[in-house]
């Protein structure tokens, strides 16, 4: 057996390199990626949470109503839930809050940025986060205890302190406030994303030193998060009920004078950590398998190609074994044996090729993912791999036993073997066609989609000016120890002394802007041309000086910008952007946008900012800003400079740069406690903020071209046996006095019969998934099924000219030959 | 006055390989007139295939002339030998060679659907059904050729070799495949085509069947032998004359 197993080695590997290379390599990349992106669903699907009892976590989360109209899908007053979390409920085992934020740690050298959690005691037990060093807080350092002290990550500690085990005791200064280290978490422990894809907690502190200041019952935070887990036999949405029911009552008493809360409700609900750790992550999740089991079809029907146009190549050789006494199950288990050594190299192959992909993954290529950490080739990845091998094996040895016909192998050995080579049945060579083509055709087809939905991403122009830089400041404990007025002065003379240092054209300063380091929808608000806030039109709200808002690229539409007295005095006036002006002017009107001029009319009209019992005038209209991952360009500026966290957008002159370092100098000059916690170009944070778009790009092109590279050799080694098999057929017809043209058609007509049916076919599968949605069968397809007819004109002619060019060139040596060398079977030599 | 069918003059064949080169045709001269039926025998490896294949412009040589009806068609390109091939050439071949997929109609009507000029729809019709009588197979026009015998199928070849009415039939071991009382209707059939004045050039090992041409030629090392075993040069010698004529 060993023996024999090494003799087909040595055959396979030395003598036939080419088809032995070109299977262990399709197998071995398209499987790879197959493994690698079942492996990701599993993890992101089927895998248990490594935390105890992870299905009885739940997360608090809710909606502003206003009428039985959404206001806001995401909106829970934080009040509420530190409220909740201060009471006992009877189906709640533990509670936890958490709220996250970046600051600058003051005593460390460079002044590094975290990013913080500040959590109640429960948080770290909940999820048994397993310890390297020390403790996790104790309860005696929970809500309203005002000790100061922090649980390093594993990464931190190794990073600031060379994983030093005297770490505990020392401290670490947050706007002036210095927290000792208690703890240093393990490095196996997997942190439960709960805010922001790719978020990564550095260092976890005491709840009450979060910096959102005192909470309320109009007040909501993304940043905040109240975490329950529940008994075993408690129903969330019972739970979920009964907070509505209790907090119902306290937001209208509380809000009662708030003009643009007051007629609203919050909708409680509780989601399940895990929905929330998989978050938006499911679609791109599931995009991949689809495209990596396409990938592997049409590998797989490419290697069913290579093995059927070998078998048959080889007809000699199994006819002489048919007539030494072989039977089927000889040729069956020849077959699996050669595959069985192929397999070998190609599963090795696959196991790199999936962990590049995690490398990848993890890397961030694909965009933020979660559990990402938690993705390795482990034994799941081996087996599966092993297993979809074996049966990759077996049933292409069982198949293409099947397919040879025995019998009339062994009748050829009777015949002069002149025309007789038939031993795989046309409608079989057809079927592997058709299905190469419909496979590479899906494959284009959504790829083009994808691609072309990305390039126009990436190249709508966004309105934003690329040249600047954004320079988010931390004030150190200027925040605690000095008034709003005193810190706001200060970050304008931050400004003016950068402006000084850098020869800046611009320097503005403002709050989080547009597009930022951040989350998006931050800065998601509403304005109103109500008094009583009633048809709320949901907008982003910045806020920032007139050279803030020249140094994002706005240019002003009509009317005028913000003058720095204004910006002084925080006057009410706001500039809006275009959509905003259009939407505003359409519902003034009555509906009909049919304004002359949207921008001028709504120059001086009253609008209510959110929350707002006097309106705000509208001095000037901008232009919008068309941002990645922003549906909606409505957006309304505010005169101010923020009392805590400003940025300052530079804008150089052409040529010129900045740097972090100068920045910190110059903030040195106007206060010890001003730092710089984040510098980024806005290009940068643009490229970031397109970077599933650029990735989009470059993995559909790469798709599209290994699909059609795929396809191209299956349908080649298909036409190619097509025609060897025809070739004296096609000889009879030449000496009869067919003409090349006569040919080229006859096998170019049969040739683009498969790719016509696998046209019928997908065009029968898209009609019926479209009926089904339509009638309501099946939910979750509309998005795939938005095909644009010119993306699906182009895949069909690119794989019409590909299939026309393999069979041009697959017939070519039968019209370039004279005909006797298609007679003697030598015309394709 | 009309010139011969087929005149060959100085035909060679040379298979060459990086290696070697084979000489498997040395010079054949050859004269076939209309109504000639002309049998080529010879050993395994003497030529016969190979000087079948040039007559038949399935290969083209490597020097000399050869003319058909009068044209010289070595030089032509490969689809001008088909337009040469489809309207002067019938083909038998040894293992008949008929088209699976193809009814027994079909397969006669092949050349006639080749034609430089198409044929009408009913000539065709007309045509093959002629040449179904003429074999008598008329009865097995809408059969496939597997539903047939060796010897059926071999008068179904002669028929498509007949649709086109050709100038020359290139018969290439016509009693290979068949049974002997087989082999005997086709070569009685073939006869009687001479006969009615189709010219014939056939390839043979049966000295049997070579017997019944009007002219016999024998092959050996790519040179026709008189039939004391010499070349034939005097016969060239007339063949020369008839050509500077």
């Amino acid at each position: 057996m060993l023996q024999s197993w090494f003799k087909t080695a040595k055959i396979l590997l030395l003598r036939q390199q080419l088809y032995a290379l070109t299977i262990i390599l399709t197998i071995g990349l398209t499987l790879g990626a197959l493994v690698a992106t079942f492996n990701l669903n599993y993890q992101l699907f089927m895998a248990p949470l490594p935390y105890p009892d992870a299905e009885r976590l739940q997360l608090v989360r809710g909606s502003q109503w206003q009428q039985d109209k959404q206001v806001s899908a995401e909106w829970l007053p934080a009040q509420g839930q530190l409220d909740i979390y201060r009471q006992d409920w009877p189906e709640v085992e533990t509670k936890a809050l958490h709220n996250i934020s970046i600051d600058v740690a003051q005593n460390l050298p460079g002044n590094p940025s975290f990013n913080l959690g500040y959590v109640t005691p429960e948080f770290l037990p909940m999820f048994d986060a397993p310890l390297a060093l020390g403790r996790h807080l104790s309860p005696n350092e929970g809500l309203d205890s005002q000790v100061p002290v922090t649980v390093l990550s594993y990464q931190v500690w190794q990073q600031h302190f060379a994983g030093d085990p005297a770490v505990l005791g020392k401290t670490l200064q947050f706007r002036g406030v210095s927290f000792t280290v208690v703890g240093v978490l393990a490095e196996r422990f997997v942190e439960p994303v709960l805010a922001a894809p790719g978020w990564s907690t550095d260092l976890w502190l005491s709840y009450d030193f979060h910096d959102m200041g005192t909470p309320n019952w109009s007040f909501n935070s993304n940043q905040i998060h109240l975490l329950l887990k529940l008994k075993a036999d408690a129903s969330p949405a019972q739970l979920a009920h009964s907070f509505e029911q209790w907090a119902a009552p306290e937001f209208a008493a509380a809000n009662q004078s708030n003009a643009f809360l007051k007629n609203s409700s919050v909708r409680w609900r509780l989601e399940s950590v895990r929905s929330r750790i998989l978050g938006d992550a499911a679609g791109l999740s599931l995009s991949l398998l689809a495209g990596s089991i396409l990938l592997c079809a049409i590998a797989i029907a490419n290697i069913a190609n290579l093995v059927l146009g070998r078998a048959m190549a080889q007809q000699r050789s199994l006819t002489i074994r048919i007539a030494l006494g072989a039977r089927a199950s000889h040729l069956f288990r020849q077959y699996l044996l050669e595959f069985a050594v192929l397999a070998i190299p190609a599963l090795l192959l696959c196991l790199s090729v999936a962990e590049a992909c995690y490398q990848s993954l993890q890397a961030g290529y694909a965009g933020p993912l979660p559990r990402l950490q938690e993705l390795s080739s482990g034994a799941l990845s081996v087996l599966f791999a092993i297993g979809l091998l074996i049966v990759l094996c077996l049933t292409l040895a069982l198949w293409l036993t099947r397919q040879l016909n025995y019998r009339q192998l062994q009748q050829s050995l009777q015949q002069s073997g002149k025309g007789s080579a038939v031993q795989v049945s046309g409608r079989t060579r057809q079927l592997l066609l058709m299905s190469q083509t419909l496979f590479c055709l899906v494959t284009l087809i959504y790829c083009s989609q994808i691609f072309v939905q990305a390039l126009a991403k990436l190249r709508q122009p966004s309105g934003l000016d690329l040249q600047t830089y954004q320079v988010a400041l931390t004030q150190g404990s200027l925040l605690a120890s000095s008034q709003i007025e005193e810190r706001r002065q200060l970050f304008v003379q931050a400004a003016e002394a950068v402006k000084a240092q850098s020869n800046a054209t611009l320097v503005g300063v403002g709050g989080y802007p547009p597009i930022s380091f951040w989350q998006a929808g931050f800065t998601m608000s509403s304005v109103s041309q109500h008094a009583d806030q009633s048809a709320p039109a949901p907008t982003y709200r910045y806020s920032g000086d007139a050279e803030y808002l020249a140094a994002l690229g706005l240019s002003l539409q009509s009317g005028e910008t913000f003058s720095p007295q204004q910006v002084k005095n925080q006057e009410s006036v706001v500039l809006i952007s275009q959509s905003l002006a259009r939407r505003l002017a359409a519902e003034l009107n009555q509906g009909t946008d049919s304004s002359a001029n949207n921008n001028s009319s709504m120059l001086d009209k009253p609008l209510y900012l959110r929350g707002a019992t006097t309106p705000s005038r509208i001095i000037g209209v901008v232009s919008d800003l068309t941002l990645p991952g922003q549906a909606d360009s409505a957006a309304v500026y505010t005169p101010a400079t923020p009392p805590a966290f400003p940025h300052l957008l530079v804008r150089l002159p052409d040529g010129q740069s900045l740097s972090r370092d100068l920045v910190n100098k110059a903030l040195a000059q106007v206060h010890p406690q001003l730092k710089v916690f984040r510098f980024h170009s806005s290009a940068e944070i643009f490229g970031t903020h397109t970077q599933d778009a650029k990735v989009a790009t470059v993995v559909t092109a790469a798709l599209s071209i290994l699909a059609l590279a795929l396809a191209g050799l299956g349908i080649f080694a298909v036409i190619r046996t097509q025609i060897q098999l025809r070739q004296y057929e096609l000889a009879v017809r030449q000496s009869l006095g067919a003409r090349p043209q006569h040919l080229l058609q006859l096998t170019l007509v049969d040739s683009l019969k498969p790719l016509l049916w696998a046209v019928l076919l997908l065009t029968v599968g898209y009609s019926l998934l479209q009926l089904s949605l339509n009638f309501g069968w099946v939910f979750g397809f509309a998005e795939l099924l938005q095909i644009a007819p010119l993306n699906a004109a182009l895949a069909l002619l690119t794989v019409l000219l590909l299939t026309t060019l393999i069979v041009v060139g697959c017939v070519r040596p039968l019209l370039t030959k004279p005909v006797v060398h298609a007679l003697r079977g030598t015309a394709s030599n | 006055m009309q010139p011969p069918t087929i005149l060959m003059q100085g035909i060679t064949k040379i298979f060459a390989t990086d290696e070697m080169e084979t000489h498997a045709l040395r010079g054949i001269d050859l004269q076939i007139s209309s109504g000639d039926f002309v049998s080529i025998c010879g050993p395994s490896g003497c030529g016969k295939s190979t000087l079948l294949s040039l007559l038949g412009l399935l290969d083209m040589p490597s020097g000399g002339s050869y003319q058909i009806e009068g044209k010289e068609v070595s030089g032509l390109s490969l689809s001008e030998a088909a337009f040469i091939r489809n309207e002067k050439i019938g083909f038998i071949f040894q293992s008949f060679n008929l088209i699976d997929e193809l009814t027994v109609f079909d397969n006669i009507a092949l050349p006639l659907r080749y034609r430089r000029q198409s044929v009408a729809k009913s000539e065709i019709e007309d045509r093959v059904m002629a040449c179904l009588k003429t074999v008598d197979m008329t009865h097995r026009a809408g059969h496939r050729p597997n539903q047939l015998s060796g010897g059926q199928q071999q008068r179904i070849a002669i028929a498509r070799a007949l649709v086109g009415s050709p100038a020359l039939l290139l018969v290439d071991e016509p009693t290979g495949n068949l049974d002997s009382k087989n082999g005997d209707a086709v070569m009685d059939m073939l006869c009687e085509l001479n006969n009615n004045g189709t010219t014939l050039c056939m390839v043979t090992h049966d000295p049997r069947y070579a017997d019944m041409a009007s002219r016999k030629l024998h092959l050996l090392d790519g040179r026709i032998l008189d039939s004391d075993g010499t070349p034939m040069q005097q016969h060239t010698t007339a063949l020369r004359q008839i050509a500077a004529q």
